[in-house]
Protein backbone atom coordinates (compact mmCIF):
# COMPACT_ATOMS: atom_id res chain seq x y z
CA UNK A 1 0.00 0.00 0.00
CA UNK A 2 1.45 3.32 -1.10
CA UNK A 3 1.98 5.95 1.59
CA UNK A 4 0.00 8.93 0.39
CA UNK A 5 1.30 11.36 3.01
CA UNK A 6 5.07 11.20 2.80
CA UNK A 7 7.65 9.02 1.09
CA UNK A 8 11.34 9.83 1.11
CA UNK A 9 12.04 8.73 -2.49
CA UNK A 10 9.05 10.68 -3.82
CA UNK A 11 10.11 13.73 -1.83
CA UNK A 12 13.65 13.43 -3.16
CA UNK A 13 12.35 13.14 -6.74
CA UNK A 14 10.41 16.35 -6.17
CA UNK A 15 13.46 18.13 -4.74
CA UNK A 16 15.52 17.13 -7.78
CA UNK A 17 12.71 18.20 -10.13
CA UNK A 18 12.50 21.58 -8.47
CA UNK A 19 16.23 22.16 -8.65
CA UNK A 20 16.28 21.19 -12.33
CA UNK A 21 13.15 23.10 -13.33
CA UNK A 22 14.50 26.26 -11.70
CA UNK A 23 17.84 25.92 -13.47
CA UNK A 24 17.37 29.20 -15.29
CA UNK A 25 16.56 30.95 -12.02
CA UNK A 26 19.64 29.50 -10.28
CA UNK A 27 21.94 30.70 -13.09
CA UNK A 28 20.42 34.18 -13.08
CA UNK A 29 20.50 34.56 -9.31
CA UNK A 30 24.08 33.25 -9.11
CA UNK A 31 25.15 36.03 -11.45
CA UNK A 32 23.17 38.65 -9.51
CA UNK A 33 24.41 37.48 -6.09
CA UNK A 34 27.99 37.36 -7.40
CA UNK A 35 27.55 41.02 -8.29
CA UNK A 36 26.64 42.03 -4.71
CA UNK A 37 30.22 42.09 -3.26
CA UNK A 38 31.38 43.99 -6.32
CA UNK A 39 28.51 46.45 -5.96
CA UNK A 40 29.31 46.92 -2.29
CA UNK A 41 32.95 47.58 -3.17
CA UNK A 42 32.06 50.16 -5.83
CA UNK A 43 29.57 51.97 -3.57
CA UNK A 44 31.93 52.20 -0.62
CA UNK A 45 35.32 52.81 -2.12
CA UNK A 46 36.47 56.41 -2.19
CA UNK A 47 39.78 58.30 -1.79
CA UNK A 48 38.67 59.09 1.78
CA UNK A 49 37.98 55.49 2.58
CA UNK A 50 40.41 52.88 1.32
CA UNK A 51 39.24 49.91 3.37
CA UNK A 52 36.00 48.03 2.72
CA UNK A 53 35.10 47.15 6.29
CA UNK A 54 34.64 43.47 7.07
CA UNK A 55 31.87 44.10 9.58
CA UNK A 56 29.89 46.16 7.05
CA UNK A 57 30.40 43.58 4.29
CA UNK A 58 29.12 40.81 6.55
CA UNK A 59 26.09 42.87 7.58
CA UNK A 60 25.40 43.65 3.93
CA UNK A 61 25.53 39.94 3.07
CA UNK A 62 23.12 39.00 5.86
CA UNK A 63 20.73 41.76 4.77
CA UNK A 64 20.83 40.40 1.21
CA UNK A 65 20.26 36.84 2.48
CA UNK A 66 17.24 38.06 4.46
CA UNK A 67 15.74 39.99 1.55
CA UNK A 68 16.24 37.16 -0.96
CA UNK A 69 14.83 34.60 1.47
CA UNK A 70 11.75 36.71 2.17
CA UNK A 71 10.92 37.33 -1.49
CA UNK A 72 11.91 33.83 -2.65
CA UNK A 73 8.30 32.46 -2.77
CA UNK A 74 7.51 35.10 -5.39
CA UNK A 75 10.64 34.24 -7.36
CA UNK A 76 10.34 30.45 -7.22
CA UNK A 77 6.65 29.65 -6.90
CA UNK A 78 4.87 32.61 -8.47
CA UNK A 79 2.66 30.50 -10.79
CA UNK A 80 1.94 27.70 -8.34
CA UNK A 81 -1.72 28.67 -7.87
CA UNK A 82 -2.28 30.11 -11.34
CA UNK A 83 -5.59 28.74 -12.75
CA UNK A 84 -3.82 27.56 -15.91
CA UNK A 85 -0.07 27.64 -15.34
CA UNK A 86 -0.32 25.81 -12.03
CA UNK A 87 -1.62 22.51 -13.50
CA UNK A 88 1.78 20.85 -13.88
CA UNK A 89 2.66 21.30 -10.23
CA UNK A 90 -0.69 20.33 -8.78
CA UNK A 91 -1.02 17.23 -11.00
CA UNK A 92 2.44 15.88 -10.15
CA UNK A 93 2.31 12.52 -8.41
CA UNK A 94 3.43 13.71 -4.99
CA UNK A 95 1.52 14.52 -1.82
CA UNK A 96 0.56 18.04 -0.75
CA UNK A 97 2.86 17.69 2.26
CA UNK A 98 5.81 16.79 0.04
CA UNK A 99 5.11 19.70 -2.30
CA UNK A 100 4.80 22.06 0.65
CA UNK A 101 8.02 20.83 2.26
CA UNK A 102 9.89 21.32 -1.01
CA UNK A 103 8.66 24.93 -1.03
CA UNK A 104 9.90 25.48 2.52
CA UNK A 105 13.18 23.73 1.78
CA UNK A 106 13.86 25.90 -1.26
CA UNK A 107 13.04 29.17 0.53
CA UNK A 108 14.51 28.37 3.96
CA UNK A 109 17.61 26.38 3.02
CA UNK A 110 18.51 26.56 -0.66
CA UNK A 111 18.16 30.30 -1.16
CA UNK A 112 20.04 31.45 1.99
CA UNK A 113 22.71 28.78 1.53
CA UNK A 114 23.34 29.61 -2.14
CA UNK A 115 23.41 33.34 -1.38
CA UNK A 116 25.95 32.91 1.43
CA UNK A 117 28.11 30.55 -0.66
CA UNK A 118 28.18 32.74 -3.78
CA UNK A 119 28.65 35.96 -1.82
CA UNK A 120 31.51 34.51 0.23
CA UNK A 121 33.18 33.05 -2.87
CA UNK A 122 33.06 36.39 -4.68
CA UNK A 123 34.13 38.33 -1.58
CA UNK A 124 37.08 35.98 -1.07
CA UNK A 125 38.07 36.36 -4.69
CA UNK A 126 38.02 40.16 -4.42
CA UNK A 127 39.92 40.06 -1.13
CA UNK A 128 42.61 37.92 -2.76
CA UNK A 129 42.83 40.02 -5.92
CA UNK A 130 42.87 43.43 -4.21
CA UNK A 131 43.92 42.68 -0.62
CA UNK A 132 44.85 46.31 0.16
CA UNK A 133 41.15 47.29 0.15
CA UNK A 134 40.01 44.41 2.33
CA UNK A 135 40.64 43.76 6.01
CA UNK A 136 39.56 40.11 6.10
CA UNK A 137 37.24 37.51 4.65
CA UNK A 138 33.47 37.43 5.17
CA UNK A 139 33.56 33.62 5.14
CA UNK A 140 35.70 33.74 8.31
CA UNK A 141 33.71 36.52 9.95
CA UNK A 142 30.29 34.80 9.70
CA UNK A 143 31.37 32.09 12.17
CA UNK A 144 32.48 34.65 14.75
CA UNK A 145 29.39 36.79 14.56
CA UNK A 146 26.72 36.25 17.26
CA UNK A 147 23.42 34.95 15.95
CA UNK A 148 20.70 37.58 16.01
CA UNK A 149 17.66 35.46 16.88
CA UNK A 150 15.40 38.48 16.90
CA UNK A 151 16.25 39.24 13.26
CA UNK A 152 15.99 35.59 12.22
CA UNK A 153 12.57 35.31 13.85
CA UNK A 154 11.30 38.34 11.95
CA UNK A 155 12.73 37.08 8.66
CA UNK A 156 11.02 33.73 9.19
CA UNK A 157 7.77 35.46 10.02
CA UNK A 158 7.95 37.51 6.83
CA UNK A 159 8.90 34.46 4.76
CA UNK A 160 5.90 32.50 6.04
CA UNK A 161 3.66 35.51 5.40
CA UNK A 162 4.93 35.89 1.81
CA UNK A 163 4.57 32.15 1.21
CA UNK A 164 0.99 32.34 2.46
CA UNK A 165 0.02 35.40 0.40
CA UNK A 166 1.75 33.98 -2.68
CA UNK A 167 -0.62 31.03 -2.45
CA UNK A 168 -3.65 33.04 -1.37
CA UNK A 169 -3.62 35.71 -4.08
CA UNK A 170 -3.84 34.70 -7.72
CA UNK A 171 -3.48 38.01 -9.54
CA UNK A 172 -1.48 41.15 -8.62
CA UNK A 173 -0.11 39.18 -5.69
CA UNK A 174 2.91 41.42 -4.98
CA UNK A 175 0.81 44.58 -4.82
CA UNK A 176 -1.87 42.89 -2.71
CA UNK A 177 0.76 41.51 -0.30
CA UNK A 178 2.33 44.93 0.17
CA UNK A 179 -1.18 46.31 0.71
CA UNK A 180 -1.90 43.72 3.40
CA UNK A 181 1.36 44.53 5.21
CA UNK A 182 0.61 48.25 5.20
CA UNK A 183 -2.95 47.66 6.35
CA UNK A 184 -1.86 45.29 9.13
CA UNK A 185 0.70 47.81 10.40
CA UNK A 186 -1.95 50.56 10.44
CA UNK A 187 -4.42 48.28 12.25
CA UNK A 188 -1.87 47.26 14.92
CA UNK A 189 -0.76 50.86 15.55
CA UNK A 190 -4.36 52.09 15.66
CA UNK A 191 -5.35 49.31 18.06
CA UNK A 192 -2.45 50.18 20.37
CA UNK A 193 -3.24 53.91 20.27
CA UNK A 194 -6.92 53.24 21.03
CA UNK A 195 -5.99 50.91 23.92
CA UNK A 196 -3.63 53.48 25.43
CA UNK A 197 -6.21 56.27 25.00
CA UNK A 198 -8.90 54.20 26.73
CA UNK A 199 -6.54 53.29 29.56
CA UNK A 200 -5.50 56.91 29.94
CA UNK A 201 -9.07 58.27 29.99
CA UNK A 202 -10.19 55.67 32.54
CA UNK A 203 -7.30 56.74 34.77
CA UNK A 204 -5.77 53.25 34.91
CA UNK A 205 -2.64 54.29 33.07
CA UNK A 206 -0.06 56.50 34.63
CA UNK A 207 2.21 57.99 31.97
CA UNK A 208 5.81 58.03 33.13
CA UNK A 209 9.17 57.95 31.37
CA UNK A 210 9.94 54.30 30.69
CA UNK A 211 13.45 53.05 30.02
CA UNK A 212 12.65 50.01 27.96
CA UNK A 213 13.99 48.17 24.93
CA UNK A 214 12.22 45.13 23.42
CA UNK A 215 15.47 43.66 22.14
CA UNK A 216 16.91 43.50 25.66
CA UNK A 217 14.04 41.36 26.89
CA UNK A 218 13.49 37.64 26.32
CA UNK A 219 10.32 36.70 24.46
CA UNK A 220 8.35 35.64 27.55
CA UNK A 221 10.24 37.86 29.98
CA UNK A 222 7.25 39.76 31.41
CA UNK A 223 7.62 40.92 35.02
CA UNK A 224 4.77 41.46 37.48
CA UNK A 225 5.80 45.07 38.15
CA UNK A 226 6.12 46.00 34.44
CA UNK A 227 4.33 49.10 33.24
CA UNK A 228 1.07 48.25 31.36
CA UNK A 229 2.54 49.72 28.15
CA UNK A 230 5.51 47.36 28.40
CA UNK A 231 3.16 44.44 28.95
CA UNK A 232 1.12 45.50 25.93
CA UNK A 233 4.23 45.62 23.73
CA UNK A 234 5.48 42.27 25.04
CA UNK A 235 2.12 40.59 24.47
CA UNK A 236 1.95 42.03 20.95
CA UNK A 237 5.42 40.67 20.25
CA UNK A 238 4.48 37.22 21.57
CA UNK A 239 1.40 37.26 19.33
CA UNK A 240 3.41 38.26 16.23
CA UNK A 241 6.30 35.87 16.84
CA UNK A 242 4.57 32.85 18.35
CA UNK A 243 0.98 32.76 17.12
CA UNK A 244 1.21 34.31 13.65
CA UNK A 245 4.00 32.18 12.00
CA UNK A 246 2.33 28.78 12.71
CA UNK A 247 -0.96 30.29 11.51
CA UNK A 248 0.70 31.18 8.20
CA UNK A 249 2.31 27.71 7.95
CA UNK A 250 -1.01 25.95 8.55
CA UNK A 251 -2.83 28.41 6.28
CA UNK A 252 -0.42 27.85 3.35
CA UNK A 253 -0.75 24.08 3.68
CA UNK A 254 -4.54 24.38 3.85
CA UNK A 255 -4.63 26.52 0.67
CA UNK A 256 -2.40 24.05 -1.19
CA UNK A 257 -4.57 21.15 -0.08
CA UNK A 258 -7.87 22.74 -1.04
CA UNK A 259 -6.97 24.89 -4.02
CA UNK A 260 -9.44 24.51 -6.90
CA UNK A 261 -8.34 25.10 -10.47
CA UNK B 1 -12.64 2.86 -13.69
CA UNK B 2 -14.81 5.97 -13.08
CA UNK B 3 -18.01 5.92 -11.07
CA UNK B 4 -20.02 9.13 -10.96
CA UNK B 5 -23.18 9.12 -8.91
CA UNK B 6 -25.63 11.96 -8.55
CA UNK B 7 -22.87 14.52 -9.00
CA UNK B 8 -23.66 18.25 -8.99
CA UNK B 9 -21.41 21.24 -9.37
CA UNK B 10 -21.91 24.99 -9.05
CA UNK B 11 -19.77 28.04 -9.71
CA UNK B 12 -21.24 30.35 -7.07
CA UNK B 13 -24.97 30.20 -7.70
CA UNK B 14 -24.59 29.09 -11.30
CA UNK B 15 -25.35 25.42 -11.69
CA UNK B 16 -22.97 23.68 -14.09
CA UNK B 17 -23.67 19.99 -13.53
CA UNK B 18 -26.96 18.74 -12.17
CA UNK B 19 -27.14 15.29 -10.55
CA UNK B 20 -25.28 13.43 -13.27
CA UNK B 21 -24.44 9.75 -13.05
CA UNK B 22 -22.30 7.55 -15.29
CA UNK B 23 -19.76 4.74 -15.25
CA UNK B 24 -16.73 4.72 -17.52
CA UNK B 25 -14.70 1.61 -18.22
CA UNK B 26 -11.05 0.93 -18.98
CA UNK B 27 -9.95 0.23 -22.55
CA UNK B 28 -12.35 2.67 -24.19
CA UNK B 29 -11.98 6.10 -25.74
CA UNK B 30 -14.98 8.15 -24.66
CA UNK B 31 -16.03 11.22 -26.60
CA UNK B 32 -17.51 13.91 -24.38
CA UNK B 33 -19.66 16.24 -26.46
CA UNK B 34 -21.75 19.23 -25.55
CA UNK B 35 -22.47 22.82 -26.41
CA UNK B 36 -20.41 25.67 -24.95
CA UNK B 37 -20.98 25.89 -21.20
CA UNK B 38 -22.48 22.42 -20.94
CA UNK B 39 -19.88 21.53 -18.28
CA UNK B 40 -17.45 19.34 -20.24
CA UNK B 41 -14.27 20.94 -18.92
CA UNK B 42 -15.71 21.14 -15.41
CA UNK B 43 -16.49 17.43 -15.50
CA UNK B 44 -12.94 16.65 -16.66
CA UNK B 45 -11.56 18.84 -13.86
CA UNK B 46 -13.68 17.07 -11.25
CA UNK B 47 -12.52 13.68 -12.51
CA UNK B 48 -8.93 14.96 -12.54
CA UNK B 49 -9.15 16.24 -8.95
CA UNK B 50 -8.86 19.92 -9.85
CA UNK B 51 -12.38 20.76 -8.74
CA UNK B 52 -14.53 19.53 -5.87
CA UNK B 53 -18.13 18.46 -6.55
CA UNK B 54 -20.87 20.43 -4.83
CA UNK B 55 -22.59 17.17 -3.95
CA UNK B 56 -22.67 13.58 -5.11
CA UNK B 57 -19.87 11.11 -5.58
CA UNK B 58 -17.02 10.75 -8.03
CA UNK B 59 -14.65 7.80 -7.68
CA UNK B 60 -11.69 7.22 -9.98
CA UNK B 61 -9.83 3.93 -9.51
CA UNK B 62 -11.68 3.75 -6.17
CA UNK B 63 -10.15 7.02 -5.01
CA UNK B 64 -11.71 10.43 -4.40
CA UNK B 65 -9.99 12.65 -6.99
CA UNK B 66 -10.01 15.89 -4.98
CA UNK B 67 -7.88 14.28 -2.27
CA UNK B 68 -5.11 14.37 -4.91
CA UNK B 69 -3.29 11.41 -3.42
CA UNK B 70 0.01 10.51 -5.12
CA UNK B 71 -1.39 7.02 -5.81
CA UNK B 72 -4.19 8.70 -7.79
CA UNK B 73 -2.14 11.43 -9.47
CA UNK B 74 0.44 8.96 -10.80
CA UNK B 75 -2.34 7.06 -12.54
CA UNK B 76 -4.01 9.93 -14.37
CA UNK B 77 -2.99 12.64 -16.82
CA UNK B 78 -5.05 15.72 -17.61
CA UNK B 79 -4.25 17.61 -20.80
CA UNK B 80 -5.96 21.03 -20.68
CA UNK B 81 -7.08 22.88 -23.80
CA UNK B 82 -4.54 25.66 -23.25
CA UNK B 83 -0.88 24.72 -23.15
CA UNK B 84 0.07 27.54 -20.75
CA UNK B 85 0.67 24.97 -18.02
CA UNK B 86 3.78 23.74 -19.79
CA UNK B 87 6.99 25.35 -18.63
CA UNK B 88 8.06 26.75 -21.97
CA UNK B 89 11.64 27.78 -21.36
CA UNK B 90 12.74 24.18 -21.85
CA UNK B 91 12.57 21.62 -24.65
CA UNK B 92 10.04 18.79 -24.93
CA UNK B 93 12.79 16.37 -23.89
CA UNK B 94 13.67 18.47 -20.83
CA UNK B 95 10.01 18.77 -19.90
CA UNK B 96 9.66 15.00 -20.11
CA UNK B 97 12.85 14.45 -18.10
CA UNK B 98 11.48 16.68 -15.35
CA UNK B 99 8.02 15.14 -15.14
CA UNK B 100 8.34 11.53 -16.37
CA UNK B 101 9.72 10.24 -13.02
CA UNK B 102 6.28 10.88 -11.51
CA UNK B 103 4.59 8.48 -13.96
CA UNK B 104 5.78 4.94 -13.18
CA UNK B 105 4.73 3.53 -16.56
CA UNK B 106 6.21 6.35 -18.67
CA UNK B 107 7.55 4.94 -21.95
CA UNK B 108 10.49 6.91 -23.38
CA UNK B 109 10.53 4.94 -26.62
CA UNK B 110 6.87 5.72 -27.17
CA UNK B 111 7.50 9.39 -26.42
CA UNK B 112 10.29 9.60 -29.02
CA UNK B 113 8.23 7.68 -31.59
CA UNK B 114 5.17 9.93 -31.18
CA UNK B 115 7.29 13.09 -31.43
CA UNK B 116 8.77 11.67 -34.62
CA UNK B 117 5.32 10.84 -36.00
CA UNK B 118 4.27 14.43 -35.30
CA UNK B 119 7.46 15.52 -37.07
CA UNK B 120 8.51 17.48 -33.99
CA UNK B 121 12.04 18.25 -32.87
CA UNK B 122 12.05 17.38 -29.18
CA UNK B 123 15.24 19.29 -28.50
CA UNK B 124 13.79 22.64 -29.58
CA UNK B 125 12.71 24.99 -26.80
CA UNK B 126 8.94 25.02 -26.38
CA UNK B 127 8.78 28.83 -26.47
CA UNK B 128 10.25 28.66 -29.97
CA UNK B 129 7.39 26.41 -31.15
CA UNK B 130 3.95 27.40 -32.40
CA UNK B 131 0.81 26.71 -30.35
CA UNK B 132 0.05 23.64 -32.49
CA UNK B 133 3.56 22.26 -32.09
CA UNK B 134 3.47 22.78 -28.30
CA UNK B 135 0.16 20.92 -28.29
CA UNK B 136 1.77 18.04 -30.18
CA UNK B 137 4.56 17.87 -27.60
CA UNK B 138 1.95 17.87 -24.81
CA UNK B 139 -0.05 15.09 -26.52
CA UNK B 140 3.14 13.03 -27.01
CA UNK B 141 3.95 13.33 -23.32
CA UNK B 142 0.37 12.58 -22.26
CA UNK B 143 0.14 9.37 -24.33
CA UNK B 144 3.64 8.22 -23.30
CA UNK B 145 2.72 8.40 -19.60
CA UNK B 146 0.72 5.16 -20.08
CA UNK B 147 -1.57 6.17 -17.25
CA UNK B 148 -4.82 4.40 -16.43
CA UNK B 149 -6.91 7.49 -17.09
CA UNK B 150 -6.20 10.02 -19.80
CA UNK B 151 -8.28 13.20 -19.80
CA UNK B 152 -7.96 15.28 -22.95
CA UNK B 153 -9.70 18.64 -23.27
CA UNK B 154 -10.10 19.70 -26.92
CA UNK B 155 -6.87 17.94 -27.96
CA UNK B 156 -7.32 18.58 -31.69
CA UNK B 157 -7.71 22.37 -31.27
CA UNK B 158 -4.76 24.11 -32.84
CA UNK B 159 -3.57 21.07 -34.81
CA UNK B 160 -3.22 21.35 -38.58
CA UNK B 161 -5.09 18.91 -40.85
CA UNK B 162 -2.31 16.29 -41.26
CA UNK B 163 -1.62 16.42 -37.52
CA UNK B 164 -5.28 15.70 -36.77
CA UNK B 165 -4.97 12.50 -38.79
CA UNK B 166 -1.72 11.66 -36.99
CA UNK B 167 -3.41 12.36 -33.66
CA UNK B 168 -6.21 9.89 -34.44
CA UNK B 169 -3.69 7.26 -35.49
CA UNK B 170 -1.56 7.80 -32.39
CA UNK B 171 -4.53 7.53 -30.07
CA UNK B 172 -5.74 4.36 -31.75
CA UNK B 173 -2.28 2.80 -31.89
CA UNK B 174 -0.57 3.83 -28.67
CA UNK B 175 -3.29 4.06 -26.03
CA UNK B 176 -3.12 0.96 -23.86
CA UNK B 177 -6.03 -1.47 -23.57
CA UNK B 178 -6.00 -0.77 -19.85
CA UNK B 179 -6.35 2.98 -20.30
CA UNK B 180 -9.65 4.79 -20.11
CA UNK B 181 -9.50 7.87 -22.31
CA UNK B 182 -12.00 10.69 -22.05
CA UNK B 183 -11.84 13.28 -24.82
CA UNK B 184 -13.87 16.46 -24.61
CA UNK B 185 -14.36 18.09 -27.98
CA UNK B 186 -16.35 20.34 -30.25
CA UNK B 187 -14.51 19.09 -33.30
CA UNK B 188 -16.37 15.79 -33.69
CA UNK B 189 -15.20 15.34 -37.29
CA UNK B 190 -11.60 15.34 -36.06
CA UNK B 191 -12.30 12.39 -33.83
CA UNK B 192 -14.63 10.33 -36.01
CA UNK B 193 -13.57 6.68 -36.11
CA UNK B 194 -11.78 7.17 -32.80
CA UNK B 195 -14.28 7.87 -30.06
CA UNK B 196 -16.65 5.18 -28.88
CA UNK B 197 -18.79 5.42 -26.70
CA UNK B 198 -20.28 8.88 -27.01
CA UNK B 199 -21.36 11.00 -24.04
CA UNK B 200 -23.50 14.07 -24.71
CA UNK B 201 -23.87 16.63 -21.95
CA UNK B 202 -26.72 19.08 -22.11
CA UNK B 203 -28.52 21.36 -19.70
CA UNK B 204 -25.90 20.28 -17.20
CA UNK B 205 -27.01 16.64 -17.40
CA UNK B 206 -26.05 13.50 -19.34
CA UNK B 207 -28.36 13.23 -22.33
CA UNK B 208 -26.68 10.25 -23.92
CA UNK B 209 -23.98 7.78 -22.91
CA UNK B 210 -23.98 4.95 -25.43
CA UNK B 211 -21.62 2.94 -27.62
CA UNK B 212 -21.70 3.46 -31.38
CA UNK B 213 -23.10 -0.05 -31.76
CA UNK B 214 -26.06 0.75 -29.53
CA UNK B 215 -26.59 4.08 -31.24
CA UNK B 216 -26.71 2.43 -34.67
CA UNK B 217 -29.16 -0.12 -33.30
CA UNK B 218 -31.52 2.65 -32.26
CA UNK B 219 -30.91 5.27 -34.94
CA UNK B 220 -30.15 5.09 -38.61
CA UNK B 221 -28.17 7.64 -40.59
CA UNK B 222 -29.16 7.71 -44.24
CA UNK B 223 -28.83 9.87 -47.32
CA UNK B 224 -32.27 10.72 -48.73
CA UNK B 225 -33.40 12.73 -51.76
CA UNK B 226 -36.08 14.47 -49.68
CA UNK B 227 -36.64 14.81 -45.95
CA UNK B 228 -38.74 11.89 -44.64
CA UNK B 229 -41.66 12.78 -42.35
CA UNK B 230 -40.28 10.65 -39.50
CA UNK B 231 -36.80 12.23 -39.62
CA UNK B 232 -35.51 13.36 -36.23
CA UNK B 233 -32.95 15.50 -37.95
CA UNK B 234 -32.03 16.34 -41.53
CA UNK B 235 -29.34 18.49 -43.05
CA UNK B 236 -28.80 19.29 -46.72
CA UNK B 237 -25.71 17.70 -48.17
CA UNK B 238 -24.33 16.83 -51.59
CA UNK B 239 -26.82 14.55 -53.31
CA UNK B 240 -29.72 15.10 -50.91
CA UNK B 241 -30.25 15.15 -47.17
CA UNK B 242 -28.39 13.44 -44.38
CA UNK B 243 -31.21 12.15 -42.18
CA UNK B 244 -31.32 10.70 -38.69
CA UNK B 245 -34.30 8.46 -37.96
CA UNK B 246 -35.38 5.87 -35.49
CA UNK B 247 -34.02 2.53 -36.62
CA UNK B 248 -37.31 0.64 -36.61
CA UNK B 249 -36.36 -1.96 -39.22
CA UNK B 250 -32.86 -2.86 -38.04
CA UNK B 251 -30.99 -1.05 -40.83
CA UNK B 252 -27.23 -1.03 -40.54
CA UNK B 253 -25.72 2.41 -40.94
CA UNK B 254 -22.56 4.24 -39.99
CA UNK B 255 -23.03 6.71 -37.12
CA UNK B 256 -22.36 10.28 -38.17
CA UNK B 257 -21.36 11.84 -34.85
CA UNK B 258 -22.04 15.42 -35.91
CA UNK B 259 -25.52 14.51 -37.15
CA UNK B 260 -26.10 12.51 -33.97
CA UNK B 261 -25.14 15.50 -31.85
CA UNK B 262 -27.41 17.86 -33.81
CA UNK B 263 -30.27 15.34 -33.76
CA UNK B 264 -29.87 14.96 -30.00
CA UNK B 265 -29.83 18.73 -29.46
CA UNK B 266 -33.03 19.13 -31.53
CA UNK B 267 -34.88 16.15 -30.01
CA UNK B 268 -33.58 16.01 -26.47
CA UNK B 269 -36.58 14.33 -24.87
CA UNK B 270 -37.22 11.76 -27.60
CA UNK B 271 -33.53 10.75 -27.87
CA UNK B 272 -33.26 10.56 -24.08
CA UNK B 273 -36.41 8.43 -23.89
CA UNK B 274 -35.32 6.24 -26.83
CA UNK B 275 -32.13 5.17 -25.09
CA UNK B 276 -33.55 5.23 -21.59
CA UNK B 277 -36.24 2.75 -22.46
CA UNK B 278 -33.92 0.49 -24.40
Amino acid sequence: MENNTFQVDRFWKLVVRNLKSLKKYWVQSTLIIAGFPLLFFLINISPMRMIIDLEERTSFMFTMVGILMIISPFMLFFNYNHPKKGFTEVMLGASVLEKYLVMQLACLIFIPLTTVMIFCAMDSLLALLIPFFYNGFVIKEIWQRPIDWQEITFELLFLQAILFFNLLFVRKKVLKTIGVFILTTIVIITAMVITVTIWKSSGSLELVNIEFSLSERGLFDINANDHPLVVLLMVTRIFIQVIVPPAFVIGSYFILKNKRY
Amino acid sequence: MIQIKDLSFKYGNKEVLNHISMNLEAGKIYGLLGENGAGKTTLLKIIGGLQKPYCGECLVCNEIPFQRNPSFLSRIYYLPEETEYIQNDCSAFDYAKLNAPFYPKFDWEKFHTILKEFDLDGSKKLNKLSHGQTKKAAISFAVATNVDLLLLDEPSNGLDIPSKTTFRRIMAEYCLDTTCTLISTHQVRDLENLIDPIIILDNHAVLLNESLERISEKLCFTLEISVPTDALYAEPTLGGYLCVRRNEYGHESRVNIEALFNATMQNKTSIYELFKNA
